[in-house]
């Protein structure tokens, strides 16, 4: 997540500098995934081991279907 | 001799503690399953916004498709049976059979995972912590 974090920090800098809208873009997006990783991982306190379990069973769904989205992208 | 009387009941005790996994060991596999599955969707969402930034080409893009793909689906599958165990032995210990039934499930995954892992830092890529969350489970299989 380290070199995430430094992504975020360098591209829009880099962005602006080179007037490349994609590079913003792409620092825009990956600051959105890293945000929603922080807040989905601070919400996993307290939770019992079956609930943990549901909780991964639904992330691999997703990541089922989300493997299938990005094949359709 | 002391010594050794002393000595070889902490070994015993130490051999049998790895032999089986404790409550612990499963919870430790359920969370990190838990995070390996969320890892994969950030690893898709981070290919889908370099290929959208036109870092990457769509054969490459497809390409992270279809490997992430086959982790989700054996991914599912290895969570689905830490949840049947988990029913099947509440109190957490399981038997040698259904240790190795685990680590059957899991050595192709950890393959695969390492493959993916290598392969997104080739392309400059991170996706959060597939590695290390793949590790604490083969750690715990040991």
């Amino acid at each position: 997540m380290n070199i995430l974090i430094l992504l975020q920090t360098m591209l829009p800098v880099l962005g602006t500098v080179t007037h490349h809208p994609e590079i913003a873009q792409l620092a825009t997006n990956l600051t959105s995934i890293a945000e929603e990783e922080i807040s989905r991982r601070m919400s996993q306190t307290g939770k019992t081991r079956a609930e943990i379990l549901a909780d991964a069973g639904a992330a691999w769904d997703e990541a089922i279907k989300g493997a299938d989205d990005l094949k359709n992208l | 001799m002391r010594h050794r009387i002393v000595i070889a009941p902490v070994l015993l005790a130490l051999m049998l503690f790895k032999a089986c996994p404790t409550q612990s060991d499963l919870t430790r596999m359920a969370k990190a399953s838990n995070e390996l599955g969320h890892d994969t969707v950030v690893a898709e969402k981070t290919v889908a916004a370099f290929y959208q930034a036109g870092r990457i080409s769509k054969e490459r893009k497809d390409f992270y498709a279809d490997k992430l793909k086959v982790i989700a689906v054996k991914g599912k599958a290895f969570n689905d049976l830490l949840v049947s165990l988990d029913k099947q032995y509440p109190e957490g210990s399981l038997p040698p059979d259904q240790t190795q039934a685990v680590r059957d499930l899991w050595a192709p995954l950890a393959l695969l995972i390492g493959s993916v892992v290598s392969d997104i830092a080739s392309d400059g890529m991170k996706a959060g912590k597939l590695d290390e969350h793949a590790k604490t489970i083969s750690g715990v299989l040991q």
